[in-house]
């Protein structure tokens, strides 16, 4: 009962959570619809930041139950490769990203906006610089605490993340456009 | 191999097609922007179906390797007691999530004074409740069977289910989300 009851607490936080991103794309629809390929980009944007996000943590989880890895803010070997590796496959995806999404939007929808190719890449850079030090922390806190982070930590970044992911979709939007 | 090198190795190729294939569920997204301008409501419910069908594909996949890695289970017996309890969880926490989110989405609509009356929230009810529940379904299937095999090659099921788990959440649930809209909303 109790695993149900945290799988149910992560999967209502997850919805309500996923409201929240969705408040903010509800509140910028206009200028949303003046973004040629952000629709295209964003299903992609929001995929690459839960697949890094929930395999970091996924990760560190695992690590902590095994015991290779300590819940304290020391210089871990484990842990410093988790981090630099989050952070470069970010870059590299949201650069790829970028370009894929000018391509389609160029060659399906015959619409030319080579903006579309930054916005992700900055968007990365700031929802990364965010997300990894929150997925971090709460992973320790949950381990300390006697709680499974399978059930919470993965789902409440997935969360977290969306809402970031968002959010900062939006500020490069603002800052490129 | 170092782990920074072993990590980036494993993820990247994963990575590259669940991003390409975001951008399909993004171009199938582009095929409902007039419905989703419109009906703004559905552009709101939309990341918080893609939440929380990825936040169950991630309890699915991290809760299967947890078991697999402890030795809880086998790929001798795919249909385990563990495994269909596991999945009688999902669901029935999947099912309560989603007429939490779409009661939250309808008071959010009047109080945003967003289009929305009874018939439109039913039918956003009617195409949030069947993509969650074929989506839980896919999800678990996919995990279940991939995870045995990832685990059966050496590697960890940890840096190819949980891509995994998202790329289905979002593109197979653009999928079956943008059909249900055709279906329901016709302009």
């Amino acid at each position: 009962m109790k695993d149900f009851n945290q799988i149910l607490f992560s999967g209502v936080i997850a919805s309500v959570g996923g409201l929240l991103a969705g408040i903010f794309l509800g509140i910028y629809a206009d200028r949303l619809e003046l973004i040629p390929g952000i629709l295209v980009l964003l299903p992609g944007f929001l995929d690459m930041r839960g697949g890094i996000g929930a395999s970091f943590s996924a990760r560190i989880g695992s690590a902590l139950h095994i015991g290779s890895l300590k819940p304290k803010i020391k210089k871990q070997p484990i842990l410093n490769s988790n981090l630099l590796a989050a952070v470069s496959l970010t870059l590299i995806v949201s650069a790829f990203l970028g370009i894929v999404s000018f391509a389609v939007t160029y060659f399906i929808f015959g619409k030319f906006f080579i903006e579309i190719i930054f916005i992700p890449i900055l968007a990365g850079i700031i929802s990364t610089l965010m997300l990894l030090p929150i997925t971090t922390l709460l992973s320790f806190n949950v381990f300390r605490r006697g709680l499974d982070p399978d059930d919470i930590v993965g789902p409440t970044t997935t969360t977290i993340g969306d809402v970031i992911s968002v959010v900062a979709l939006l500020v490069a939007i603002i800052v490129i456009v | 191999m170092n782990l920074y090198k072993k990590i980036i190795s494993e993820s990247m190729r994963i990575l590259v097609v669940t991003s390409t294939l975001g951008i399909v569920g993004g171009i199938m997204l582009q095929s409902i922007e007039a419905r989703l301008f419109t009906i703004v409501s559905l552009l709101v419910i939309l990341p918080a179906l893609n939440n929380l069908i990825g936040a169950m594909g991630t309890i699915i996949a991290a809760k299967f390797t947890t078991l697999l890695f402890l030795g809880e289970i086998s790929d001798k017996k795919i249909f385990d007691k563990k495994l269909l309890h596991l999945f009688r969880q999902i669901l029935a926490a999947g099912m309560i999530s989603v007429f939490v989110l779409c009661g939250i989405s309808f008071l959010f609509s009047f109080i945003g004074e967003l289009e929305m009356n009874l018939a439109v929230f039913w039918r956003i009810t009617a195409i949030s409740v069947v993509t969650t529940a074929v989506l839980l379904f896919v999800m678990f299937v996919v995990n279940v069977v991939a995870g045995f095999f990832v685990y059966k090659k050496n590697q960890d099921p940890d840096n190819f289910l949980i891509p995994i788990s998202t790329m289905i959440a979002d593109v197979v649930t653009i999928l079956v989300f943008a059909l249900m809209v055709n279906l329901l909303f016709v302009f």
